[in-house]
């Protein structure tokens, strides 16, 4: 991995090799910020709708028995569940 | 219940001292289980390890989820066999039932409380949740507790619940001042 120094001798002016974003005033990064944070909350909601329809999926019966092996040894169980198994 | 298949078998790359890079970045994003636990919910790892080498694992990283050893086709029913993956389960009675499933780079967004009772059909099980009818919900703040206070404290505690009411009254206040200007 390159040193800072090393960095710094290959790019003098002690720039980031790479193409940044502009640097602006406090007023301005408060009111990209803001912009931003409009999506920002528009995927909460739209994560929060997900999740609801998500709750509405329909349910798969597990007819089979798994076995599982835990710290305390073989356990046979519809599904491995530490409130369940016996 | 949620069940998620992380490779640590014998003859995937990193074997015996590892599991998969992949699988460990899950296990290192897993909060405490006990916020899951107090809703009802269990998270468990499984893997074909042997139990000595899950315990000598998960004592190396830190990791306190519970994990258990495959015997059967169950990751070859739910999905897991080749890859690793999210199932979730819920048990009704004597009834268990598969609800959901994710892999892939859903997988990346596991780990955090609110991810994984998100993909459980209950959800958060808060109040402010568009869930069917008859659903069990609280109302948020007031369950959450310090991981290891779930015991002591089986029921919120009523100073928390008006503090934490207090906090959100003037939380709405502030956003609804902010708002209006």
């Amino acid at each position: 991995m390159a040193t800072s120094k090393e960095r710094d001798k290959e790019h003098p002016k002690g720039h980031l090799a790479m193409k940044t974003p502009p640097i602006v005033s406090q007023q301005e990064w408060e009111a990209a910020r803001q912009q931003l944070l409009v999506k920002e909350k528009a995927l909460t909601r739209s994560r929060d709708a997900l999740a609801a329809e998500r709750r509405r999926m329909p349910w798969l019966a597990v007819e089979k028995k798994y076995e599982f092996v835990g710290p305390e040894g073989k356990r046979a169980c519809s599904i491995c569940s530490t409130a369940a198994v016996s | 219940m949620i069940v998620y298949r992380a490779f640590f078998d014998p003859g995937v790359f990193g074997w015996p001292e590892h599991a998969c890079r992949g699988c460990s970045m899950v296990a290192d994003q897993v909060a405490h289980v006990a916020h899951l636990n107090a809703r009802d919910t269990t998270l468990v790892f499984v893997s074909r390890a042997p139990q000595a080498d899950i315990a000598r694992l998960k004592a190396r990283m830190g990791w306190e989820m519970p994990w258990y050893s495959l015997t059967d086709g169950f990751d070859a029913d739910f999905g897991v066999d080749e890859w690793h993956g999210t199932n979730a389960f819920i048990r009704d009675g004597d009834k268990v039932f598969r609800t959901y499933f994710i892999n892939n780079r859903g997988d990346e967004q596991m780990g955090s409380t609110w991810n994984y009772l998100d993909i459980t059909a209950l959800g958060r099980q808060e109040e402010w949740e568009d869930s069917p009818e008859g659903y069990p919900q609280t109302p948020p703040y007031k369950w959450w507790n310090w991981h290891d206070n779930y015991a002591a404290e089986a029921s919120p505690d009523p100073k928390w619940v008006e503090v934490s009411d207090a906090g959100e009254a003037a939380f709405r206040k502030r956003d609804a001042e902010a708002k209006a200007s």
